[in-house]
């Protein structure tokens, strides 16, 4: 490359007109820049979700009423452990808990910590806990969003819960979540299985669903047949439903991005077809001028086409590389809100690193193939510029 | 509106072949008018300014050229991201026979791939004589070529818009497996006798280039392209995979398996079109491209990577699977 | 050996050059003297294959160039033809030796070959000293020798020169004659098309070419 005589005059004519190399580079890197962080906040929210269904259990099963889900009969686990190939069974109380404003809510989890943990992510927080400490008290595990909830009504230590049948519930706070998890735990309280139903008003002998493991996964629909045979009102929801709901909820918001990506796709491609069609005199001439020392179009056409290319991949770099900055160091203000809405407590959710090739060929293949495609007419019609321009 | 559409990865596909689409439609549009007006032997200023925008239509075609060739590796790859999404698909065999139209268009990528290579080596003669001799010609094809476009394009939208993510597909194990005994490949061969036709096509394509014998070299590469693909999804593929159940062209494509699939399948079909192209050039321009020594390479290095898996695991645990 | 046989050509309906047939041998220097519109320029560009004559033949070296698809053109050029035009056409904000490197650009590969062929270049039109200043900042007449070297870095064997001394002083029009004098020297075919007098001072042997209202007289 040092001794190449053509990289040599490419780069002296790329620096000779700065005020045109900025200002393609400018608005191609801000093309970049809008498309990668798109991109990187949909593949970091989706990398987080996908490594939570995997600590999901493989079946949930739910009781059903006129479309609404109601509470179920503690026994109903005794009948699902007779089923061969069902590996654990767990019984599962949640539910939503609106604060005093009734703004806001908070998911209440309760775990039966004498059960294995279905969830293997829960798992791995619980391996510092003094388990029967936790228990025998009336404590709680809050995310990080709750906590920064509660501390803002002071209460820093404790929180008072106000049961259905109207009696107030001490609970202590005993741990906080780490950020890293505000994503799927950000609004979460983990208490035990008891004081769950005691705050939420869940009757002794019931639960809200029951969460199973099948070992065989050749065997889930068989499992899945019989559940449906033991049980007339019964829903069951397998993990792979859950992912393909996932997964279309984001590709469909995504989609959304895309389509007005679209649109200033469209802008930006009328805009570089414009600036390579607005040809100076002096352009021209130049062209003209090396037509008339032995350059054919062909010559001229590839030497033009290497500068846009140039170019083009530097504004890919400079945008990727400030994407990936304004994503994952400064954790994307504004679009953050707009990808995940704040209906729910204030989002602080930080965005995991996931990096993918298949992500970062997306956006190359998404930019470089309008960008060329916009300005190959206008750098053929310079390219025929007549060498006998250059007697003028 | 199928759920596949709102796959980034769709969209983004979808677009590109759409925008090298308007680009080949201009193409079209000028090489007609190029082939109603070409005179070469007129002094008109009409003529030399058709000299100059027959550049154009270089331009154009080299462009949609390099794309595609980018392209079909994503289709590939989307395909095979979006087995997460289709229900009952391990790898992009499945997602390919969600339809009926995703075989046949992948064939069509890889014909226009063909079509395209053909038409830059026969550019490169033209433009390397002093007369334009194959001006008619190269506009010609590329018209066929336009054609092929078209129905690519149709078949990318139809393919797409007809996946159904609830209804699962079958995948490589039932696709390619031996069914109930039935023998899945052509003329009745066995494995032994496919790799006999294997090895021997394989050195019929090679040496007949040594003797000039065009037409042999012609068809016996076009034998060969088709034979390797039944040897390595029946045979060379079951290594690859150390699984002799394992049979799927696609899933070497995986990171499980180092991308090989990108490397094999690229070595053999540029290898074999190259070959043709330059029997094809040699027998009916009667010009010397002198493409044939690297497609040779090409080829061996495939046959050579082929070998290498089958080889490799025998020195590994003594036995064949 | 450059042989121009019944060339014409038309600009819409003005007719620049008619029945034109010339012959110029090598290593022979010509002077194409006319008034401007008389056509010299327009002949000059038509050897050089700028343009294309609306009927006759031009062959250089037998290559009939008038017909030839740019490609083969373009390399024909290079290989033999350097043109020095009337405001010399260079890139004003590069240096001499980055300017004369153009031609090489689509042919050559080795960045140190080609400068060592621009200073050559550089050497025989009497600039090496300015080599690394800015085009911009450089005289009349030094703009014209770094043009020159551009014309002659590839060793062309026909050099061409549109109005060379218009844009020149007296001394500076008497140095350029030197210098035509030592590219004659050097084996070149040297045309020029003037309507300056001062070229009846050039101290070698030429052949005039008159032209008027785009017919030869001579």
């Amino acid at each position: 490359m040092r001794n190449s005589l053509y990289f040599y005059y490419l780069t002296l004519n790329l620096f000779k007109d700065k005020k045109k190399l900025i200002s393609t580079i400018l608005i191609s890197s801000i093309i970049i820049f809008l498309l990668s962080s798109i991109f990187f906040i949909q593949d970091s929210i989706k990398a987080s979700l996908k490594s939570t269904i995997k600590n999901q259990p493989d079946f949930i099963i739910q009781k059903n009423r006129g479309g609404r889900q109601v509470d179920l009969p503690l026994d109903w686990i005794d009948k699902i452990s007779q089923i061969y190939g069902v590996t654990s069974i767990t019984p599962r109380v949640y539910g939503r808990y609106y604060f005093e404003d009734k703004k806001k809510w908070a998911l209440i989890i309760g775990v039966d910590f004498l059960e294995d943990i279905s969830n293997k992510e829960l798992e791995k927080i619980f391996k510092d806990i003094n388990l029967k400490e936790f228990i025998k008290g009336s404590n709680m595990i809050v995310g990080s969003e709750v906590y920064s909830y509660l501390k803002s009504h002071f209460y820093n230590k404790d929180y008072n819960f106000l049961s259905p049948n109207g009696e107030f519930i001490k609970v202590k706070i005993y741990k906080v979540l780490p950020k890293e998890l505000a994503l799927n735990y950000g609004n979460v309280i983990i208490t035990s299985l008891d004081l769950a139903k005691k705050i939420l008003g869940v009757d002794e002998d019931k639960i809200s669903d029951i969460a199973i493991n099948v070992a065989n996964k050749d065997e889930w629909a068989n499992i899945e047949d019989k559940l449906n045979a033991l049980f007339y009102d019964i829903l069951v929801v397998s993990k792979d439903d859950i992912k393909r709901a996932y997964d279309n909820i984001f590709n469909f918001k995504g989609g959304i991005f895309l389509s007005l990506f679209l649109i200033t796709l469209t802008t930006f491609m009328l805009i570089l077809y414009q600036r390579y069609s607005l040809v100076n005199l002096d352009e021209k001439k130049e062209i003209a001028i090396l037509r008339s020392l032995g350059w054919s179009v062909k010559d001229i056409l590839k030497f033009k086409l290497f500068e846009s290319l140039i170019s083009a991949i530097f504004a890919f770099l400079i945008g990727v590389l400030s994407a990936y900055i304004f994503v994952f160091i400064f954790n994307a203000p504004i679009l953050k809100d707009i990808f995940l809405g704040d209906s729910n407590l204030k989002n602080s959710v930080i965005f995991i690193r996931v990096v993918d090739f298949s992500t970062i060929a997306t956006i190359f293949i998404l930019f470089i193939i309008p960008f060329i495609a916009s300005i190959l007419i206008p750098v053929w019609k310079i390219a025929i510029s007549s060498p006998k321009e250059a007697l003028k | 509106m199928s759920e596949i559409l709102l796959n980034s990865k769709v969209i983004v596909y979808l677009l590109s072949e759409g925008i090298l689409y308007t680009l080949s439609l201009i193409g079209f549009l000028v090489a007609i008018y190029l082939l109603k007006k070409w005179d070469f032997s007129s002094f008109s200023e009409l003529q030399f300014r058709l000299e100059e925008i027959a550049y154009l239509i270089v331009t154009l075609i080299t462009f949609i050229f390099l794309a595609k060739v980018g392209l079909i590796f994503y289709f590939i790859f989307t395909i095979d991201a979006l087995s997460l999404q289709v229900p009952g698909a391990m790898c992009a065999a499945g997602v390919i026979s969600a339809n009926s139209y995703g075989l046949t268009l992948l064939a069509i990528k890889l014909f226009i791939i063909f079509g395209l290579l053909l038409w830059i080596f026969i550019n490169y003669l033209d433009l390397e004589a002093k007369n334009y001799p194959y001006f008619k010609l190269k506009m010609a094809l590329f018209l066929v070529v336009f054609l092929f476009l078209t129905i690519e394009l149709t078949l990318d939208f139809l393919y797409f818009l007809n996946i159904d993510t609830n209804r699962p597909v079958s995948c490589c194990s039932t696709l390619y497996g031996q069914l109930e005994g039935a023998n899945p490949l052509p003329f009745g061969l066995d494995i032994k006798t496919l790799l006999i036709l294997f090895y021997s096509l394989y050195f019929v394509t090679i040496f007949s280039l040594f003797f000039r014998q065009y037409i042999i070299n012609l068809i016996a590469t076009a034998l060969f392209l088709y034979i390797s693909y039944y040897s390595v999804v029946y045979f060379f593929g079951t290594y690859i995979y150390e699984l002799p159940t394992h049979k799927c062209p696609f899933c070497m494509f995986a990171k499980e398996y180092y991308y090989i699939g990108y490397l094999l399948w690229g070595t053999l079909f540029l290898g074999a079109f190259l070959m043709l192209i330059n029997s094809l050039i040699a027998l009916f321009l009667k010009k010397d491209i002198k493409l044939s020594s690297f497609a040779q390479l090409l080829i061996t290095l495939f046959v050579i990577i082929s070998t290498l898996y089958v080889a490799i695991y025998y020195f590994k645990n003594g036995v064949f699977l | 050996m450059i042989k121009i046989k019944n060339l014409y050509k038309k600009f819409k309906d003005f007719e620049a050059l008619k029945s034109i047939n010339l012959e110029i041998n090598d290593n022979e220097v010509v002077i194409l003297k006319g008034v401007s519109g008389s056509g010299k320029s327009t002949l000059l560009s038509l050897i050089a294959g700028f343009d294309k004559p609306t009927s006759g033949v031009i062959l250089i070296d037998n290559e009939p160039i008038s017909k030839l698809p740019d490609l083969h053109l373009s390399r024909f050029r290079f290989k033999n033809i350097g043109f020095v035009f009337q405001n010399f056409n260079l890139i004003k904000n590069l240096t001499p030796l980055d300017n004369i490197l153009a031609p090489l650009i689509p042919y050559e590969k080795s960045l140190q070959k080609a400068q060592k062929k621009a200073l050559n270049a550089l050497k025989v039109a009497n600039i090496e000293h300015k080599a690394k200043e800015i085009v911009a900042n450089l005289s009349g007449g030094e703009q014209q020798r770094v043009a020159i070297a551009r014309a002659i870095i590839n060793s062309p064997k026909y050099l061409l020169f549109d109005e060379p001394t218009a844009n020149l002083d007296k001394n500076n029009s008497l140095l350029f004659l030197d210098l035509v004098k030592k590219l004659k020297n050097l084996n070149k075919t040297i045309i020029i098309a003037t309507h300056d007098p001062i070229f009846d001072k050039l101290e070698v042997e030429f052949k005039t070419i008159k032209l008027e209202d785009g017919r030869v007289y001579e």
